[in-house]
């Protein structure tokens, strides 16, 4: 059927079909006003696709041959991150005689076409830039491959007439998706933390972990990674996607290299599940990734929709040094776009990292769906002020020094530096956040914390009392909020938690929909300057799509 | 133990049934060996356990998420392990990262300490050692400390200066030594100054308040927010009355400029 032919045939289908049957408002029997459907032509369709066409870059290694399948380039048996683009054949059948449409690939270096039965159809390398379609060929299927994140070429479409002129072009941008890193309001999936039975060993984290996420929680072997139970440093988990399902999973692997360093290739790496570095060379504490960190999705005061939040990670200044987080990943992260990093100054920790006196928790009756915790050290000396000085703290006493509340509230040299910590960097932090996220009151929940120097931090500080913003966002198997939370120990009687003058403060603050699960962190973890979420990762599910809500990035 | 245990009634049940004295003294003689066996098993798991415990002179340290090692086990701060510590933090046996950690521990052990981090401050040929010693003199008496800070103040090596500075700051009775702390508020290293300042903040020294606005110019950003806070410690109104909050206001350092603008308030 030529083109004008479909026309009419469409427009006497449309009237027929409004003009039979009875309108139910209209009591007269009689056919009520005609609606002309919209008729498609070749011009119609090639102007109404959507400009991108969102890919996956192909940088895992599917038949586990140790190279990037990309590499393989092609017949890579398990392939799975080739995305489909289908031009109809319909569209194509409305043709004229001589007519094609012609497909040519610009810039396509980085990106690749193929068919179903695995033919290189379009490869710029290779010279293979051209495909043209005729009105009998049937629906047209491109297998499209991508080299990297957020690789891009563009497909431009032509309507060419019997004697070669161009009748409608529409060019279209073949796209790979960015590397997203997760944030906390995204479902947990799995969770993995060290058994450790020296040092006092962990077993309270351990059994509470495995309790509440069962078989989602896994257990790494101390002796197979040297004992280094920070997890959190030496990876983290991002992902990127495609639409039809496509989701790789990416661990973006430290240069800290300590013993975790063999964990992601020996326990994670298979196809779909790739490991990647970026940078080399000797580490500062800020390259590990307690110090890399995502706020939740928010819109700023701009209007600007960040609908995967926005990385943050700590910078340590010293003199006249700045130590950070290596360029190459953080030019990386720049590059992806949709997650535009930010930083926060983290120098009066010893550690120097970010999850140590903040984070983020979901919150369903918070304005935006999440709050803002962060470390307040007036709101702990409001309560030690308060409490009974002779409240005796065993834990404190052999881990700090401090036998009872009185030798805390006193140390008027440890009260000082507190006040300097808040007024120096917590207070410009909270103006940082506030003003970067558009922060509301409301949304800014304090918790009590304090800090103190530790002899080989120089003058820079660690946890007092463990850092409960240093926590796990989890979900049990029903979905149900699960927050892993490093227990204070501020009472005598340690099996008494309704004793402990910090808890209530705590369960005031954090969701009421989230079930507490306090851990004794405190012999493995806050001794070695760190606490629950250091010595954790988790993977999460992606929740949104780029190719539709951050495409704004992309222009 | 219990299985045995149970066994053992088992056993004496099962002979029950096979009728008068002979049984019942065989049945006896059964279960007092098996009674005599458990308990001789469960003697031996104590002795285990006693045999187990901490040997100081071995036991190792952990990496702390900074990457320097620290002792964490709370056992090792009972008081009946401090002598055993200090002998080996004296003899220098371990190499200087571990004798840090040693250092630290001590200072939270329950028994007698001090001695021997003293010493380390005086003599360990490491200055990383001696710097992380004398961190945790700030829980000494003063009387056995004083004149080992003090010293402390001239060594040659700068962090140790530093440090030593920042204790005498954060121990109760540090204003004895003001003089020690005004003293090096012209040191060649910003830190020694900046901890100097700080410190006599921390301890109250309003006499000294007049040796700190020359550091309100200073070099290093830390030692103009350590003089600036120092002083509104000492003296708010004088320090809020300050010409040269004016150009701290706009100081490159954000610490400092908010400090100024808050003083100025």
């Amino acid at each position: 059927m030529n083109t004008t032919k479909r026309v009419l045939f469409g427009t006497l289908v449309a009237t027929l079909a409004l003009g039979c049957g009875d309108d139910p408002a209209d009591n007269t029997g009689t056919s009520s006003t005609t609606t002309t459907v919209p008729e498609v032509t070749i011009k119609s369709y090639l102007e109404g696709m959507d400009e991108v066409v969102p890919g996956i870059a192909n940088v895992d290694d599917d038949n586990g041959n140790g190279k990037e399948d990309w590499r393989d380039g092609g017949d890579v048996p398990g392939e799975n991150d080739l995305v489909s683009f289908t031009f109809p054949a319909d569209i194509l059948a409305m043709l004229g005689e001589g007519e094609l449409i012609r497909a040519t690939l610009v810039g396509g270096q980085s990106v690749r076409a193929w068919s179903a039965s695995g033919d290189l159809l379009l490869e710029g390398s290779s010279g293979l830039t051209t495909l043209e379609w005729a009105r009998d060929g049937g629906e047209q299927t491109l297998h499209i491959e991508h080299d990297y994140f957020l690789s891009e070429a563009k497909l431009k479409l032509e309507h060419v007439g019997a004697g070669g002129g161009v009748f409608t072009r529409r060019n279209l941008r073949l796209v790979a998706g960015p590397l997203i890193l997760n944030h906390h309001m995204q479902p947990s999936e799995d969770t993995w933390a060290m058994k450790v039975t020296s040092w006092g060993g962990n077993a309270q984290m351990i059994d509470t972990f495995t309790d509440v996420l069962g078989n989602r929680f896994h257990e790494l072997s101390s002796n197979a990674y040297g004992g280094d139970v920070w997890v959190q440093d030496e990876i983290e988990f991002a992902t990127t996607t495609a639409p039809g399902g496509h989701r790789l999973d990416v661990v973006i692997d430290s240069i800290r290299d300590r013993g975790l360093d063999s964990f992601p290739e020996n326990e994670l790496e298979g196809p779909d599940f790739t490991v990647m570095v970026w940078g080399s060379g000797s580490a500062s504490s800020q390259d590990s990734f307690g110090n890399l960190e995502i706020t939740p999705p928010f819109t700023d005061a701009d209007g600007t929709e960040y609908p995967f939040g926005r990385i943050y990670y700590g910078e340590w200044d010293y003199g006249n040094s700045t130590y950070s987080i290596h360029n190459d990943l953080k030019t990386f992260m720049e590059e992806q776009k949709v997650q535009d990093p930010f930083t926060l100054d983290t120098s009066f920790l010893c550690v120097g990292h970010v999850d140590e006196y903040m984070t983020f928790v979901p919150d369903s009756t918070a304005p935006r769906g999440f709050r803002l915790i962060m470390s307040d050290v007036d709101m702990a000396y409001e309560i030690l002020d308060a409490a009974d000085p002779n409240i005796s703290l065993s834990r404190y006493n052999s881990g700090h020094g401090f036998r009872d509340v009185g030798e805390i509230v006193d140390d008027n040299a440890l009260r000082q530096l507190n006040n300097e910590v808040q007024e120096d960097y917590i207070d410009p932090t909270i103006t940082r956040l506030r003003n970067t996220m558009n922060l509301s009151d409301e949304e800014i929940v304090l918790i009590p914390a304090l800090f103190e120097t530790v002899s080989g931090c120089y003058n820079t500080n660690a946890a007092l009392i463990p850092g409960t913003a240093n926590l796990i966002v989890g979900h049990d198997a029903n979905g149900a909020l699960e927050l892993f939370i490093p227990d204070p120990f501020m009472r005598t009687n340690e099996n008494d938690y309704a004793s402990d003058l910090m808890i209530p403060a705590f369960e005031a603050a954090f969701p009421a929909e989230a079930n507490l699960n306090w851990i004794d962190d405190w012999d493995v973890y806050h001794m070695g300057l760190g606490e629950v979420h250091c010595g954790t990762n988790v993977t999460r599910t992606p929740t949104t799509n780029w190719w539709t809500e951050a495409l704004h990035f992309l222009d | 133990m219990l299985q045995l245990q149970s066994l053992s009634w088992v056993l004496y049940r099962a002979l029950f049934k096979i009728g008068d004295n002979l049984k019942h003294l065989l049945t006896f003689a059964v279960l007092g060996s098996v009674y005599a066996g458990t308990a001789f098993l469960a003697q031996s798991s104590i002795a285990a356990v006693a045999v187990d415990t901490v040997d100081v002179m071995t036991a190792e340290p952990t990496t702390t998420r900074a990457g320097f090692l620290r002792f964490t086990d709370a056992t090792l701060t009972e008081a009946v392990y401090a002598s055993d510590l200090s002998d080996r933090l004296m003899n220098a046996v371990d190499g200087p990262t571990v004798r840090s950690a040693l250092a630290e521990l001590l200072s939270r052990s329950q028994g007698e300490w001090v001695e021997a981090v003293v010493h380390t401050v005086q003599h360990d040929a490491d200055p990383a050692v001696r710097e992380a010693a004398v961190v945790g003199l700030k829980r000494a008496e003063w009387q056995d400390v004083e004149s080992v800070l003090l010293t402390a103040m001239s060594d040659e090596d700068a962090g140790v200066r530093a440090m030593t500075a920042m204790t005498i700051g954060a121990h109760p009775e540090g204003a004895n030594a003001v003089q020690a702390l005004v003293s090096v508020l012209g040191d060649s290293d910003a830190d020694v100054r900046a901890m100097a300042a700080r410190s006599i903040g921390w301890v109250g020294a309003t006499d000294a308040f007049s040796a700190l606005p020359d550091l309100l110019e200073d070099v290093s950003g830390d030692v103009r927010l350590r003089a600036l806070r120092a002083m509104r410690t000492l003296d708010p109104v004088t320090t809020a009355q300050l010409p040269q909050l004016s150009v701290l206001k706009t100081d490159a350092d954000t610490r400092v400029s908010n400090l100024a603008k808050k003083i100025n308030e």
